[in-house]
């Protein structure tokens, strides 16, 4: 039988071992006071983290909402580009037409296109 | 390819263990809930780049993990309140010692036991699901999740 490596007893803890093995640290734990001393330390933390978990956990009220809507409604960059235009709208009055139509749709595009840029800038940033 | 009708029942199920997951970072219940709202629709927004021969819940939780950590580095919501003001639920009073004890030795641990901690406990994931989620080999989750009770257990019998 193959020595039982200290990490073989996480494994065995968490299940994930294959039977096989399972049934040698079973017979390793059986002999082996050392290793039955090491596995009921680790038994003990599992125990108290479970606890933690089972204390911590709660459902939390989630939904799946579009996702232009939170974009939309969460993101400060969509109000700053919104309040740009509200600014492009009020100055245009004394601007000629060319000039007041161009700076109202450059104004309109960037509070479309603002939020979905500064989001994108931040999904790259906290990346999987 | 996931639809989003399919994304949602395969989140549902998720969604207490990611709440108690994210409460253990954010050490606070309504940013823990803020988190996972974000978690879900940051989720709902990439699910179709998800590859199906990975673990879905792996994957999910480290976008919850990456939601929890932008808002520990926002000012504005991060809360530096500590495990011990979180109310245990009153039905599982024998369980408050445990938790404060936990509380304490978890900040003396390093940040990657931390993490693997907590996602194996808190999130319940599996070997695979926490390779998928740390972007490490299956082979050195074993070893990294020894090491990180071992430190735990060694931090708590002091703290006791």
């Amino acid at each position: 039988m193959k020595p039982i490596e200290p990490a073989e007893l996480s494994g065995y803890l968490d299940g994930e071992l294959e039977p096989d093995r399972i049934r040698e640290v079973e017979a390793a734990l059986a002999i082996d006071p050392v290793l039955r001393a090491d596995y009921h330390v680790l038994a003990d933390a599992d125990r108290t983290w479970k606890s933690a978990a089972h204390i911590a956990a709660f459902l939390p009220n989630t939904q799946l909402r579009p996702v232009w809507s939170w974009s939309l409604t969460r993101s400060p960059s969509a109000i700053a580009a919104i309040l740009v235009l509200l600014v492009v709208l009020r100055i245009t009055p004394k601007l000629g037409d060319f000039v007041a139509w161009g700076l109202i749709v450059h104004a309109a595009a960037l509070a479309v296109v603002l939020p979905w840029v500064v989001r994108m800038v931040q999904e790259d940033q906290s990346s999987l | 390819m996931i639809e989003e009708e399919q994304y949602g029942r395969l989140l549902e199920p998720l969604l207490r263990q990611a709440a108690g997951y994210a409460r253990s970072i954010l050490r606070d219940r309504h940013q823990a809930e803020d988190a996972v709202q974000q978690a879900a629709l940051r989720g709902l927004e990439r699910i179709r780049t998800f590859d199906e021969t990975r673990a879905f819940k792996g994957w999910w939780f480290a976008i919850l993990r990456n939601c929890c950590i932008d808002m520990l580095r926002d000012p504005g919501s991060a809360k530096m309140v500590s495990m011990e003001y979180i109310d245990p639920p009153a039905a599982v009073p024998n369980d408050t010692s445990d938790w404060e004890v936990l509380s304490a030795s978890m900040l003396l641990l390093s940040v990657e036991h931390r993490e693997i901690l907590r996602l194996r406990y808190f999130a319940d994931l599996s070997y695979r699901e926490l390779a998928e989620a740390l972007s490490i080999p299956q082979g050195t989750v074993m070893s990294r999740l020894h090491s990180a009770r071992n430190a735990l257990a060694l931090k708590m019998r002091k703290e006791k």
